[in-house]
């Protein structure tokens, strides 16, 4: 490539940073949206895509390995916090009950973080392990093979099946007098009848629908059964999710640096990720540093996938395959292998979707991605944070 | 494409699509063994020049909508589509291959994944080409009409698809034995000795990566004449992905491997849909697919025949070596 070529594209990211400054100042990109308001999206996606980086990130690290099935670690970890908010009943709550719901939270992501870590320390004990010496291309399919496995599984598995779930959300509860007219939000009704094998089932059916107005015969009926009370699904307010999970990644960020510089485990893991051979000889656990890393990924991982389902309201099989692809560009993008790198990528790779999406188009988005992955990678192939690859003779 | 009711299974009809099914995988899949199993270039992009050869090809068909089937026009339209369709993916593998060939290894690998994606992606929003619904491709050469005639018609495009498989199979087998295809080896080996001993390394590789292109764009032009009809959906990640463990599985560097895992992994995989082992392991398919497919890694890491080919198996001095 030419000096001059080269010039030009190194100068393309601090051109596009000044337009976007000038365009916030400037104001809005229509529909009442500040492109600020897509920045703080971009922030909140950048997040997720960190959490999940640096879990591809370690891996590749310690082990050179692009561990594919690292967005099925995000998804099991989604469904554990699934399981857990919704076995504690977390809809039957109502809001404000700020602490329950934290509660219920705290441990939903817990369950996440260690379902997500205990599939990753199974998935190597029996797959990576066994196949770290048949070279990176047969290790590479493996991850792939784990990958499609884990997928499928999930499918098949009746507790968890194809189909999408909506995120368990807590309740707002008002009575049928308290909803205005015309309604501001959908509001449902709980049933509860007995299915045909016998069990006792809860069912939501609305009741009036956002913007019209609540009939008097249905006021009437609701009166009749003991003034029922109506709910809508209360989200979580969206700034609330937002900054917990970008509060939420900063703590992981500076836990994981404490660890990795810190600590015994996380020197070890560096020394493996110098030299594997030496550190073994150096008296090194290596299988136990590489399990380690494993599980410290997918415990992210866990954790990423709960923000994202929390954020995007659903789960379902396939949740992980698009940020787990996104979140490994983000990765590349940071530098593979480099941990402040993961965080930079991830965020840099949102925050750029997000001004895109706002200024450019929607649909060619995903097109985005890729695209600067090809770019940053041929202007420095190791990544913003990379360190420069040393070729040995 | 036609679905076919459980009475035809294991018909000639049914034999001759999973036979297609081979050689269009088998050309793909020697396709990108000459880049990764002779270039050691790791490519997870492959499915991309598919893609777009599937798609020039169509293109082309779709602008001779009019022609009628059989005609000597269908013919040469035809044959023009698939010389259009190796020109447009060979191009395409040049744009890629002249910055990307810079990258080494698993820089390489993501680069080519991300072109893929590309691909499709700009298929999707492209309305000419279809967008994300399904791009009609118009039948050149026969329009089965009946039962016997999708008999025929298979037939016909099997016999196509054995010509097309066994012209990039000699193609590639002459290019390894030649100067050029040693230099290519050379530069799998060890790229800076190859180098240093005057190899022109970037543009040997540029060329292997070019050819590949060239003949996944070929079996696009197959592809895209037997459906029918491609979508974005078909040239997905996973496309590629299979063509990487029919390479891996048949041995990098094998050819005869190639075919012979090509055969294997669509064999299983049509059985496996044909419900023959039952409706359980037919529902729980994917899932077993999967197993497969890590079980084969975890035995058999170097592929069923490493880098022997068939032929090896036969002679003395392959007696008694693995390929590492």
């Amino acid at each position: 490539m030419s000096p001059r070529l080269r010039l030009l594209l190194q100068a393309l990211p601090a051109l596009a940073l000044g337009y976007v400054v000038v365009r916030m100042l400037v104001g809005d990109v229509g529909g009442g949206t500040t492109l600020l308001d897509y920045l703080s999206i971009g922030v909140t996606q950048g997040a997720i895509y960190a959490f999940v980086a640096l879990g591809y990130t370690m891996v590749y690290g310690i082990i050179r390995l692009i561990n594919f099935a690292h967005g099925e670690f995000f998804m099991a970890g989604a469904f554990a916090g699934y399981f857990v908010l919704r076995d504690a009943g977390i809809e039957r709550w109502a809001l404000p009950q700020p602490w329950p719901v934290l509660l219920a939270y705290l441990a939903a992501l817990l369950a996440a973080a260690l379902v997500a870590g205990t599939l990753a320390l199974v998935a190597e004990a029996a797959c990576y392990r066994p196949i770290r010496k048949a070279g990176r291309v047969a290790a590479l399919l493996t991850a792939v093979g784990l990958s499609l496995l884990l997928q499928n599984l999930a499918r098949q598995w009746p507790a968890i099946g194809p189909t999408q779930r909506p995120w368990p959300a807590p309740r707002m509860w008002a009575a049928a007098d308290e909803v205005p007219s015309p309604a501001d939000a959908h509001y449902y009704e709980l049933k509860t009848f007995t299915s045909p094998t016998g069990e006792r089932v809860e069912r939501e059916k609305p009741v009036v629908f956002k913007g019209a107005t609540m009939t008097p015969a249905v006021r009437q009926r609701l009166a009749a059964e003991g003034g029922r009370n109506v709910f809508r699904k209360g989200e979580l307010s969206r700034t609330v999710v937002d900054r917990s999970i970008v509060l939420m990644l900063a703590a992981a960020a500076v836990g994981l640096w404490f660890l990795v510089q810190r600590t015994r485990t996380g020197k070890a893991m560096r020394a493996v990720s110098e030299d594997m051979a030496a550190a073994r000889l150096m008296g090194v656990n290596v299988d136990r540093v590489i399990a380690a890393t494993f599980f410290l990924g997918a415990f992210l991982a866990g954790l990423g996938g709960v923000a994202y389902c929390a954020k995007y309201g659903q789960v379902d099989p396939l949740t992980g395959f698009m940020p787990g692809l996104k979140a490994f560009i983000a990765a590349v993008l940071g530098g593979i292998g480099s941990i402040p790198g993961a965080v930079v990528g991830g965020l840099f790779l949102g925050v750029s979707e997000n001004l895109f999406a706002a200024e450019v188009s929607t649909e060619w988005k995903d097109v985005l991605a890729f695209v600067l992955l090809v770019v940053v990678l041929l202007l420095k192939p190791t990544g913003l944070m990379g360190r420069p690859y040393r070729e040995k003779v | 494409m036609w679905t076919l009711a459980a009475e035809f299974q294991f018909s000639w009809l049914w034999v001759a699509e999973v036979l297609v099914g081979v050689a269009l995988y088998a050309m793909l899949a020697a396709s990108l063994n000459l880049v990764t199993g002779f270039g050691g270039m790791f490519s997870l992009g492959h499915h991309g020049f598919f893609a777009v050869g599937a798609y020039a090809a169509g293109w082309m068909a779709s602008l001779a909508a009019s022609v009628e089937p059989g005609s000597a026009a269908g013919w040469a339209v035809f044959a023009a589509s698939a010389v259009f369709a190796v020109a447009a993916s060979a191009a395409a593998g040049l744009l890629v291959g002249l910055p990307c060939l810079r990258l080494r290894g698993d820089y390489l690998a993501i680069a080519t994944l991300a072109f893929g994606e590309i691909v499709r992606i700009v298929i999707q929003n492209t309305p000419a080409l279809g967008g994300s619904l399904e791009l009609n491709v118009p039948r050149l050469v026969m329009r089965p009409r009946g039962l016997a005639e999708v008999e025929s018609f298979r037939e016909l495009f099997l016999v196509v698809g054995v010509a097309a498989l066994a012209v990039v199979l000699v193609v590639i087998r002459n290019i390894v034995r030649s100067a050029h295809g040693r230099a290519v080896v050379s530069v799998r080996e060890d790229e800076i000795a190859s180098e240093l001993l005057g190899v022109p390394t970037t543009r040997y590789k540029v060329r292997a990566f070019v050819l590949g292109a060239a003949f996944a764009g070929l079996a696009g032009w197959y592809y895209a004449h037997y459906t029918g009809s491609i979508a974005p959906a078909n040239f997905d990640m996973l496309v590629g992905i299979k063509i990487l463990l029919i390479v891996v599985l048949g041995g990098l560097g094998s050819l005869t491997g190639t075919v012979l895992a090509a055969a294997v992994l669509v064999g299983l995989e049509r059985l496996l849909q044909s419900g023959v082992f039952g409706e359980d392991l037919k529902r729980w398919m994917q899932v077993e697919y999967a197993l497969i497919l890590i079980l084969v890694m975890l035995l058999r890491p170097h592929g069923l025949l490493g880098r022997f080919e068939l032929g090896d198996l036969f002679r003395r001095r392959a007696r008694g070596g693995r390929a590492a």
